[in-house]
């Protein structure tokens, strides 16, 4: 059968086509494209050679005949070409054509290759589902979350808000958003929202400011407001989205807590005590406003350590060495130092700081309490004491001297009248009355001449009374009082007792001497080593307790005769206090007691002290 | 002349590699720029003390502060000084693998750090004292005696 003259042209048609002849519907002309589907198949019957048509398609071709009417089948699916993975989309369309007599004489194929467009529209629509999803989830999380969701356009008009936003406000939902949220904002909130608003909408920046917002109770509620523009450059955004959170609890904490601090400030500020705080790691980051009074520095000038700066040079390495032990093991610090005025002198204070675990971690606070008057009186009333006992103790010894001296002549006088009496007459007739007041009155001077001494004497014995003391619970007790200057110091006290554990003594005498020669070593130390302190008791080979106390201290000149040791008032290193009454006590005491003091000492090295309490008892 | 300290905490645990690496790196330009001082580092944490002329001193500390690998820069002091406490960088820290470390220029061992310069005022030295506890922690070999260490019975 001949071609038709246009078969050149349908050649090079970019679509499939095939002629379907005859009932039979054999393959006529097919060209290039549609080749590709089917093959060579001309002249053999469709149902026979389907190629890769769909099955759809060959199965209604004879009804297509049969009808005479044209169909069309959109977006069939192919199988792939040999060689390739993807599916081809055909668009086929069946038309059926007459011969010259108008006899329905096949069907004409068109198939019109849409790979690319049924590709895209599959994309398009995974895309349309990918997007419905997103814009589901957006929905959920914009309306669970705990805060209102808003767009505002390039008017300042609200023009969304999440159903949060109704359920706080308590509006319907069909209320006209543009016009009701600015009167829900607080009336003094009101103009400044909506100039920051604007100001920002002209800028095309975003914004961020708190207001109060009308809840639907009625109550004004703080909320923080958010919002970014949204921008597709170069155009200017028309919209911005925003977040509004209420924030009203923590305003009110932050409030609280500021006017609490300001609170505690104005009080650490009002008091005339130096009060600090300082990091966990000991770093002042507080200094109340007197110390910036006390010690005329600025708190820059002051600065994380500048504290001890203001103290006595010579204390200020072991201030320093105290409160890096208190840092290191969070033990609190303790001390008694001199502090530096605005003015340069130095004034005694106590000086104590604590951890603490506040709201936001562990600090430390602490305060320097200024006990210059304190320390002062102190003195004062010890060397009025000390004065006072000696001065008691003066006078005892010179009533009972005197009454035993008195004693003498007393008793020379009653012999020398026995005597007269015995020797002499009196030519008086009062001679017996006289005679008798005389006796009557000698025996009234030495009755109260032993009255006296005998007062003297049990009233020491009633001051002093004696009991055997346990030596070791003493000297801890004692040394317990000097706790602060041992810390302080770093002193090392070894304690070497049992040789003669138990004394027999006065308690308030043995506590005094013992304060006094321990409170000695613990004062004069030497600058360059830390004190240490041995205090020994033992007994001499003739039964007689020694108490011992041995530090390396500074030493003493003994036979320096302008610093006698054992006088009152005599002070052997003026630069440190004292009153130089210590010693002289200590003597005192032990020779009342029938004992006796040693001492020996070498300058820069150290000194001895050797209590014998008692007097030796000579050998038989 | 100035002195400044600073503390800070690293990004990212430092590596020995890290650590000789800034050793070297500092040790070279702080020698050219003449900046003494030393530096801790343990765990994380980063202190700081350095000393130079006003300029140079300012000039660094902004870079340092700059730097992206530590955060949480906090200056503690930034003083004039009359003359310098140190005279040479070094730094000190715990290598995990010390033995190739000891023999280096600049590095020391914490507990091996010199005792502070005498011409440190005391406060400033206490200020690096506290620092350096504040980086390593208290030492476990020399712990501070407590509550009533003085009294030692025989």
């Amino acid at each position: 059968m001949p071609h038709p003259p246009f078969a050149q042209l349908l050649r090079q048609l970019s679509a499939g086509v095939a002629t379907l002849e005859g009932s039979e519907l054999r393959y006529g002309f097919v060209n290039e494209q549609l080749r590709a589907l089917v093959g060579q198949v001309e002249g053999q019957r469709v149902a026979d050679r389907p190629g890769r048509l769909p099955q759809s398609l060959a199965l209604i071709l004879p009804q297509v005949y049969a009808n005479g009417m044209p169909y069309v089948a959109k977006a069939c699916v192919c199988a792939p070409q040999p060689g390739e993975q993807a599916t081809q989309c055909f668009d086929f369309a069946l038309d059926p054509y007459h011969d010259e007599h108008g006899n329905l004489s096949g069907l004409l194929l068109l198939a019109v290759d849409v790979s690319e467009q049924e590709h895209a529209r599959q994309q398009a629509h995974e895309l349309a589902t990918k997007t419905r999803q997103l814009d589901a989830r957006l929905r959920v999380l914009t309306e669970t979350a705990p805060l209102i969701t808003y767009t505002m356009d390039a008017q300042g008009r609200y023009t969304y808000a999440s159903p949060q936003w109704y359920r706080f406000t308590g509006q319907n939902p069909v209320a006209d958003l543009a016009a009701v949220w600015p009167l829900l904002i607080h009336p003094d909130d009101r103009l400044r929202v909506l100039y920051e608003a604007e100001n920002a909408r002209r800028l095309g920046t975003g914004w961020n400011y708190e207001y109060r917002l009308r809840r639907f109770d009625g109550e004004y509620r703080w909320m923080l407001s958010r919002a970014l523009p949204e921008v597709h450059p170069p155009d200017s955004p028309i919209y911005w989205h925003g977040a509004l959170t209420e924030i009203h609890l923590q305003r009110e904490l932050s409030e609280a807590r500021r006017r609490g601090e300001a609170e505690v400030r104005f009080l650490a500020d009002s008091i005339p005590e130096l009060i600090w705080t300082a990091t966990a790691e000991g770093l002042i980051d507080y200094y109340n406003q007197y110390t910036t009074e006390y010690s005329g520095l600025t708190k820059e000038e002051l600065g994380p350590t500048g504290w001890v700066g203001l103290l006595y040079p010579e204390e200020q390495t072991e201030a320093a060495r105290q409160w890096v032990r208190s840092i290191a093991s969070g033990s609190p610090f303790e001390g008694e130092y001199h502090l530096r005025r605005h003015d340069g002198t130095y004034r005694w204070h106590v000086i104590r700081a604590q951890r603490l675990a506040d709201g936001s971690g562990l600090r430390w606070f602490g305060t320097c309490t200024d006990v210059e008057n304190q320390y002062r009186l102190r003195q004062v009333l010890q060397t009025q004491y000390d004065e006072l006992a000696r001065a008691h103790h003066d006078l005892d010894t010179f009533v009972y001297a005197a009454s035993h001296d008195l004693r003498q002549p007393s008793l020379n006088l009653r012999g020398l009248f026995e005597e007269l009496r015995r020797t002499a007459t009196f030519a008086d007739p009062e001679q017996d009355l006289l005679l008798g007041m005389f006796d009557q009155a000698l025996g009234q001077l030495d009755t109260t001449l032993q009255d006296l001494a005998a007062t003297v004497r049990t009233q020491r014995q009633q001051q002093e009374p004696t009991e055997a003391i346990d030596l070791e619970l003493l000297v801890e007790e004692v040394l317990l009082g000097l706790h602060a200057k041992v810390v302080q110091r770093h002193a090392q006290v070894e304690v070497q007792l049992s040789q003669a554990p138990v004394l027999v003594y006065s308690r308030a005498n043995l506590r005094s001497v013992l304060h006094n020669l321990l409170s000695n070593a613990l004062k004069f130390v030497h600058p360059e080593r830390l004190p240490r302190v041995v205090v020994r008791s033992y007994l001499t080979p003739d039964e007689q307790p020694v108490l011992q106390v041995q530090d390396n201290g500074l030493g003493m000149a003994l036979d320096n005769p302008e610093h006698p040791i054992f006088r009152l008032f005599a002070r052997q290193h003026t630069h440190i206090d004292g009153t130089g009454v210590g010693l002289y006590l200590v003597q005192r005491i032990i020779s009342s007691q029938g004992g006796r003091l040693e001492v020996s000492s070498t300058v820069g090295q150290g000194t001895t002290f050797t209590v014998y309490w008692t007097q030796a008892i000579p050998r038989a | 002349m100035k002195h400044i300290l600073y503390m800070s905490r690293a990004v990212h645990p430092l590596t020995d590699e890290d650590l000789q690496q800034l050793l070297d790196q500092s040790r070279r330009d702080n020698a050219r720029h003449g900046i003494t001082g030393v530096l801790f580092y343990s765990h994380g944490n980063i202190a700081q003390l350095f000393e130079g002329e006003q300029a140079i001193a300012d000039e660094l500390f902004m870079r340092i502060a700059r730097d992206g690998r530590h955060t949480h820069v906090i200056k503690h002091i930034d003083k004039p000084i009359a003359a310098r406490s140190f005279n040479e960088w070094s730094m000190a820290f715990h290598p995990l693998e010390p033995s190739g470390f000891t023999a280096l220029q600049g590095f020391v061992l914490p507990h091996h750090v010199p005792p502070m310069p005498t011409s440190l005022t005391i406060a400033d030295a206490l200020l690096v004292e506290l620092v350096r506890l504040a980086v390593f922690g208290p030492d476990p070999s020399t712990p501070y005696q407590q509550a009533f260490p003085a009294l030692i019975r025989s």
